[in-house]
């Protein structure tokens, strides 16, 4: 926002006790003076660290910062009576405390606070849940069932009158709150945004187990989450179906983080061709064999290996997602980190100590049980094996550089200078968890990998 | 009831007792634990087992009785102590060998190293920023660093010293867990090296930050200012040209696309190398393409993004450029560049002396004129 005043204004401001104020006749604001005119402070680390009170981290999922000490003025709010203006060209930003629209009304008052001079503008504060889909999964949670779950949406999204034919559909990963596959939704579609998406964007939440952090890590529920992930999946499925069929000409980009590509490879290996047009893998807890058969072994991994020849389990997860390829009608793209501890740690002893899930699954001469039931019951539902029973023989592709059978290396997470993600939890999930600016490669990449120009 | 009858009666239920609370007290089998030492095969199962899992190791096969007491909750719990002991058992002795070393090889001394190890921190692992430790050392006389004494999973080290660009190539990431035949391991004898360029002393630079341009794909012309970052310019420097050829598709979904750039008044030529400072005055062509053909196999690209040295405008400057074509979607290409318009051919970046617009960089000239002045 910016407000001028002429020299004469400027004067009684100044020397005359005159006062600068700002009326709402809608929605609520907060007002800050900017440190530079423009938007520079979203892209520039200088006046971003001058505008948020010296944090250098500013984290949109936990919202923490340093405040400086003494405070910044950029970051005290305005009194809205008494705004401060020392220049002929006054910069603020603004933020919105209700939604509503109404006129924005600028007054020049004498010191006995009447108005002697008023300009006014449009303005219009939406809540950012009406700006975009959330698409809520249900699904029979017992383990094994052969039942479809379903989806609804959540009400309150109003499409905007701009919104081009582009769909980016987003799904998060395991051991998500509400809260937080909430917070991850609003902060990719925000820095979207500002890459210059302006297609409809669609939170896809599926029922993940979830713990508090609090608890040693969750051992209990990544398999049995694996399990609902791949029931997502075929609700995922018919989402997408449903696009195509009443939406016809929208082009689908489809990007999920760790587990979530669980999901999105079990809805695409059942969709048909079309249903999607691009899909780029984040952080994915899925192992490289899914996507390629891999006869020679290229991709095996040691460790993996080494464990079957003394605990075997059934090879199921092999070349199980290799039909993406079709539905997109191009390969997915691969953004990884080879120092993930998600998968350099959790996901390899996951694999080790739980395939089979002992105590209650175990795998004897070619056959898998689950025992607690009376008589031990078969396991022959693949998502069940492959949740509960089946190693795999690769490491996830989430560490695993260069082409993968249908998936093609996009962005290596931890190379890229400004990205540079390393081997922290927080890391796991860095493109929400680190700010702004630090993740704008991030961004970037994934809007140009979904061949969506920015900015144009 | 005789006295005899009775004493027999009473041996007889002593007995009893006695067989009841000697089976109660033998010893029953445990669950089988991950990590537990396989039980041997019985031969009937282990031509069984052999044909499911030729390479298998004998195993035992498990039976109901080990597993069926436990219940889920149970198992949880199991779970989350074994996963804990597990994750304990990967804090590994994080020793490690450097070098730093400048473009010429030579060892770089004083130059800073930033450590970050990593570990999971069980006992606080409701703070994401923990689980590892920072410090920083400096390199000796030599160029050489050494890291002893920490322990954990991970370490990732970062390299740089006033005055030296540091190569985005050196390795940064070290696994020292998980398969073995992939792990870092840290050799004394091979000290892992890094490597830095030193700063020859930067320009003013304009510098457009990626700017994206729609691309007709018929061949039709697009026309950019790298000046102005503009398409509707009377000073244009660069003519892009875009063909595909959507359906000659094949059965891997790779079609025919190919890309011309050409500038208008100067020469163009492809860069490789990673601090491409200087530009040469000679070795630049009219126009370079880039051509995908479907016949590149696995080396076809959906995209490409390209590093190029630039002779603009007869020779008046120079400049560098990172160009990237997206030829599907909605086709457009991105241009990054960094110009020097006063001529010399030094094209090195200093943050503080780029600037976005003639306008903002021409007041910097004047101003550093009349300082000169």
């Amino acid at each position: 926002m910016e407000i001028d005043v002429d020299a004469a204004t400027l004067e009684l401001i100044t020397n005359y006790n005159y006062k600068v104020a700002l009326v709402s006749t809608g929605p609520q604001l907060n007002v800050f003076p900017a440190y530079e005119a423009g938007s520079t402070y979203l892209t520039d680390t200088n006046t971003a660290n001058h505008q948020y009170v010296g944090g250098s981290v500013v984290c949109d999922v936990s919202c923490y910062y340093v405040p400086a000490d003494p405070p910044s003025p950029y970051g005290i709010a305005q009194d809205l009576n008494n705004l401060t203006i020392t220049n002929l060209q006054n910069y603020f930003l603004f933020e919105g405390k209700s939604a509503g629209t109404g006129q924005l009304r600028v007054e020049i008052r004498n010191p006995v606070g009447m108005a002697v001079s008023n300009d006014t503008a449009k303005i219009e504060i939406k809540d950012i849940k009406s700006m975009y889909q959330r698409v809520v999964a249900t699904i029979d949670t017992s383990i094994p069932n052969n039942t479809i779950g379903s989806w609804t949406l959540v009400p309150g999204f109003v499409p905007s009158p701009d919104e081009t034919a582009h769909y980016i559909v987003h799904v998060h990963g395991w051991n998500n709150s509400v809260w937080q596959k909430t917070c991850y939704a609003e902060t990719m579609f925000k820095r979207l945004y500002w890459q210059g998406y302006n297609g409809r964007f669609v939170a896809f939440q599926w029922p993940t187990y979830t713990t508090s952090w609090l608890l040693p890590p969750s051992a209990g529920h990544y398999n049995k989450s694996e399990y609902q992930a791949f029931k997502s999946g075929e609700v995922l499925a018919d989402y997408l179906d449903q696009i195509y069929q009443f939406s016809p000409g929208i082009a689908v980009h489809l990007c999920a983080h760790s587990q979530g590509n669980i999901v999105v490879g079990e809805a695409l290996t059942l969709a048909a061709p079309g249903r999607a047009t691009h899909y780029v893998l984040t952080e994915a807890a899925v192992p490289a064999h899914c996507y390629d058969v891999d006869p020679t072994g290229v991709l095996d991994f040691g460790e993996f290996t080494q464990k079957e020849l003394e605990d075997p389990t059934p090879d199921t997860y092999r070349g199980s997602f290799t039909s993406i390829e079709t539905v997109l009608g191009k390969k997915a793209v691969n953004f990884y980190n080879p120092l993930d501890p998600a998968f350099t740690v959790w996901f390899r002893l996951n694999q080790l100590n739980f395939k089979p899930d002992r105590p209650t699954y175990y795998y004897d001469m070619g056959r898998a049980y689950y025992s607690p039931s009376m008589p031990d019951r078969e396991v022959t539902d693949p998502f069940e094996l492959m949740s509960h029973v089946a190693r795999p023989r690769s490491h996830a592709i989430a560490v695993t550089p260069g082409m993968v059978g249908v998936v093609e290396e996009g962005l290596n997470l931890h190379n890229n200078e400004t990205l540079n993600f390393g081997s922290q939890i927080i890391d796991h999930s860095g493109q929400c968890n680190y700010d702004f600016i630090r993740t704008i490669p991030f961004y970037h990449e994934l809007m140009r990998q979904f061949e969506l120009g920015p900015r144009l | 009831m005789t006295q005899k009858n009775k004493s027999l009666l009473l041996t007889a239920i002593l007995i009893v007792l006695a067989t009841i609370i000697v089976w109660l007290l033998l010893p029953k089998r445990k669950l089988p634990l991950p990590g537990s030492t396989p039980r041997k095969l019985s031969g009937a199962s282990e031509a069984v087992s052999s044909i499911s899992t030729p390479n298998s190791k004998r195993h035992e096969p498990e039976t109901r009785s080990e597993h069926a007491s436990v219940s889920e909750e149970q198992a949880e719990q199991q779970k989350a102590k074994i996963i804990k002991q597990a994750m304990e058992r990967e804090q590994v002795p994080l020793d490690f060998f450097g070098r730093v070393v400048d473009e010429t090889g030579q060892g770089v001394a004083g130059s800073v190293v930033q450590v970050s190890s990593s570990h999971f921190d069980l006992l606080r692992p409701d703070d994401l920023s923990l689980g590892g430790e920072k410090l920083t050392v400096q390199t000796d006389s030599q160029g050489d660093f050494s890291i002893k004494g920490l322990r954990g999973y991970s370490l990732v080290i970062r390299v740089g010293k006033e005055g030296y660009f540091t190569s985005s190539r050196n390795p940064s990431g070290f696994n020292y867990v998980g398969d073995p035949k992939l792990n870092f391991r840290a050799d004394p004898q091979k000290p892992v090296i890094f490597r830095l360029v030193q700063k020859k002393g930067a320009e003013p630079l304009l510098y457009h930050r990626y700017k994206a341009y729609k691309l007709p794909h018929d061949g039709n012309q697009l026309f950019v200012d790298l000046v102005t970052a503009r398409t509707n310019s009377p000073d244009p420097d660069l003519k892009v040209q875009l063909w595909t050829d959507e359906k000659s598709k094949d059965s891997n979904f790779r079609y025919d696309w190919r890309v011309k750039v050409e500038v208008i008044d100067g020469g163009i030529q492809e860069s490789q190398e990673e601090f491409d400072f200087i530009a040469p005055e000679t070795g630049y062509s009219p126009f370079v393409e880039l051509e995908y053909p479907r016949s590149l196999g696995d080396n076809w690209k959906r995209n490409t993004r390209r590093k190029f040295l630039l002779k603009l405008r007869g020779g008046r400057i120079y400049g560098r450029m990172t160009f990237g074509v997206v030829p599907g979607g909605e086709r457009f290409c991105e241009v990054e560049a960094w110009l020097n318009p006063s001529g010399p051919r030094n094209l090195e970046p200093d943050p503080n002396l780029q600037f976005s617009n003639s306008d903002a960089y021409n007041a910097h000239m004047a101003k550093q004129k009349q300082a000169t002045k």
